[in-house]
């Protein structure tokens, strides 16, 4: 049978995506942080996509989430349903076109359209202004 | 087919934690059909939104106002929800299924004890800590470093909020404040503070909606239904302009084409002030004011009474409160009193044609889920 034949052939039933079990963008043993790369049209996304939104390809790889980026906007949340405040979000613009939503550590030193960098940890990951990761590597 | 709306009412938005879903709506149900003139035995659909209200919440509404086998839809979306439910019941009539149809609009917030709206988990964002507020202060905080504006712009949004619900006796607000108090009060999401966010409240408003037909059978007062607009977001991965929410932009080009009017015809309008920065990018999104001039056009007065067009004379989500799936249906009420005179100490005077715009939802990758515009004509 076609894998491409309409209809309810058993053996090519769309299986759910474990979408749940994701810590979106870490890959167990890597440090950095990856997004997706649609191999049909090079749509890139993070958190890493399963189905492509651009072409609703499937063949999509883990590259890596550049590290360098431009703040975009960014707020203290001091009232939160969601985690324990307080806490600042951001919005991150990648050279790659791609957006990222990410907590960003340094409130004081922080601005629209700052230079920032990705710092990875074990058991987490965010922005800062770039001079102080360098700084922070440099220690 | 044309719909009009000849029969609203609301109940005082606030804090009613000892009414259930029920008990917030079958008033306003009650009060808008007796308000129509409509026996409930002539509705021939009934549509319901809701956010929070679990299983079959518009069912238990109608059955306890003796309305039953009729289709009774729940709808689901967010702050639009209401709206939703309205859009619904204009195109069961324009479509020729109902006659008459019924819109209810209800939610309680209070059963979560405040603090921000529980958004879904399942979202990436919302599990990186993202909230409602903290969405809006960063559209706040990018509207500041582009416009070269200080936050004294985004507390006069709420200054003339709270003077509106001040005249509002359903508003959950009805005191004002200055900008100095709405500057002090305490900080929520940077650069918002307390006073810049739509209370925790619980509400419920409804609308009887019919057709040409039955209107004129009707003596109550109507209001012809210019435009009905619906539009979900469209997802990026990639820059989004937070100033220039797309999905309230294509929303009302939408409804002005759907209407044959335009954003100068309005005289009031009743739009999604969530937050007190949401009131100025959507003047623009509306097209009341060319894009880049909203701080202007707010503190000329424009968009007070004796301006040019004005906006939110309820107070709006800010002062007259936001119970998520009520407040567009409670828009609608409050533009119907104003279209037919009935609206009080906050009458717009010899409004003719008002507009109503709510847009909601903390979605990853979309500037909002959904968002719905009305327009609405005196008859």
């Amino acid at each position: 049978m076609s894998p491409h034949q309409h209809g309810a052939a058993a053996g090519d039933a769309p299986r759910p995506l474990a979408d749940l079990q994701d810590a979106p963008g870490r890959i167990p043993g890597e440090a950095g942080l990856s997004e997706s790369r649609c191999a049909d049209c090079g749509a890139r996304a993070f958190p890493p996509r399963r189905i492509c939104v651009a072409c609703l390809g499937t063949d999509l790889a883990a590259t890596p989430l550049p590290t360098a980026g431009t703040l975009y906007s960014f707020s203290t949340v001091h009232v939160s349903s969601a985690r324990e405040t307080p806490y600042v979000l951001g919005y991150v613009d990648l050279p790659d076109g791609v957006r990222v939503l990410t907590e960003v550590v340094g409130d004081g030193e922080l601005a629209c359209d700052l230079p920032v960098e990705l710092v990875t940890e074990p058991d987490r990951w965010y922005f800062t202004a770039a001079s102080t990761a360098r700084d922070t590597e440099d220690r | 087919m044309d719909a009009y709306l000849v029969g609203a009412a609301m109940i005082p938005m606030g804090k009613h934690p000892g009414s259930s879903y029920t008990g917030l709506a079958a008033p306003a149900v009650r009060r808008a059909l007796r308000d129509a003139g409509l026996e409930r035995s002539a509705l021939d659909a009934v549509f319901c939104g809701h956010s929070f209200g679990g299983m079959l919440t518009g069912q238990r509404i109608a059955k306890e106002l003796g309305i039953g086998h009729v289709p009774v839809t729940n709808v689901e979306n967010a702050c639009s929800g209401g709206a939703t439910a309205v859009r619904e019941a204009v195109r069961a009539v324009r479509d020729g299924h109902a006659d008459a149809a019924l819109a209810i609009g209800v939610d309680k917030l209070t059963q979560f004890g405040g603090g921000t709206l529980p958004l879904v988990q399942d979202d990436p964002e919302v599990r990186l800590g993202m909230v409602m507020p903290a969405l809006y202060a960063m559209r706040a905080r990018r509207y500041l470093h582009e416009r070269r504006v200080g936050p004294e712009v985004l507390a006069e949004v709420s200054v003339k909020a709270r003077r509106h619900g001040a005249r509002n006796p359903y508003a959950q607000f009805q005191s004002e404040v200055t900008a100095e108090q709405v500057l002090a009060s305490r900080p929520i999401a940077d650069p918002l503070t307390l006073f810049q966010c739509c209370p925790t409240g619980d509400g419920a408003a409804a609308v009887v909606v019919v057709s040409d037909a039955v209107r004129r059978q009707l003596a109550a007062p109507a209001v012809r239904v210019l435009a009905s607009v619906l539009h979900s977001g469209q997802v990026t991965d990639g820059f989004r302009d937070m100033l220039r929410p797309e999905i309230s932009f294509a929303s009302a080009r939408d409804a002005y084409a759907e209407a044959g009017v335009s954003a100068a015809d309005l005289d009031v309008v009743e739009l999604h002030d969530a937050f007190t920065i949401a009131e100025l990018v959507y003047y623009e999104a509306l097209g009341l004011c060319p894009e880049g001039a909203s701080a202007e056009y707010l503190t000329s007065g424009a968009t007070t009474h004796g301006g040019e067009v004005v906006v939110n004379p309820s107070g709006g989500l800010l002062a007259k409160g936001h119970p998520v799936g009520a407040s567009g249906a409670a828009q609608a009420v409050e533009l119907y009193w104003h279209l037919t005179g009935q609206a009080g100490a906050r009458q717009v005077p010899g409004a003719r044609l008002g507009l109503a715009h709510v847009t909601g939802g903390g979605i990853a990758g979309m500037d909002h889920g959904s968002c719905t515009v009305h327009i609405f004509e005196k008859v």
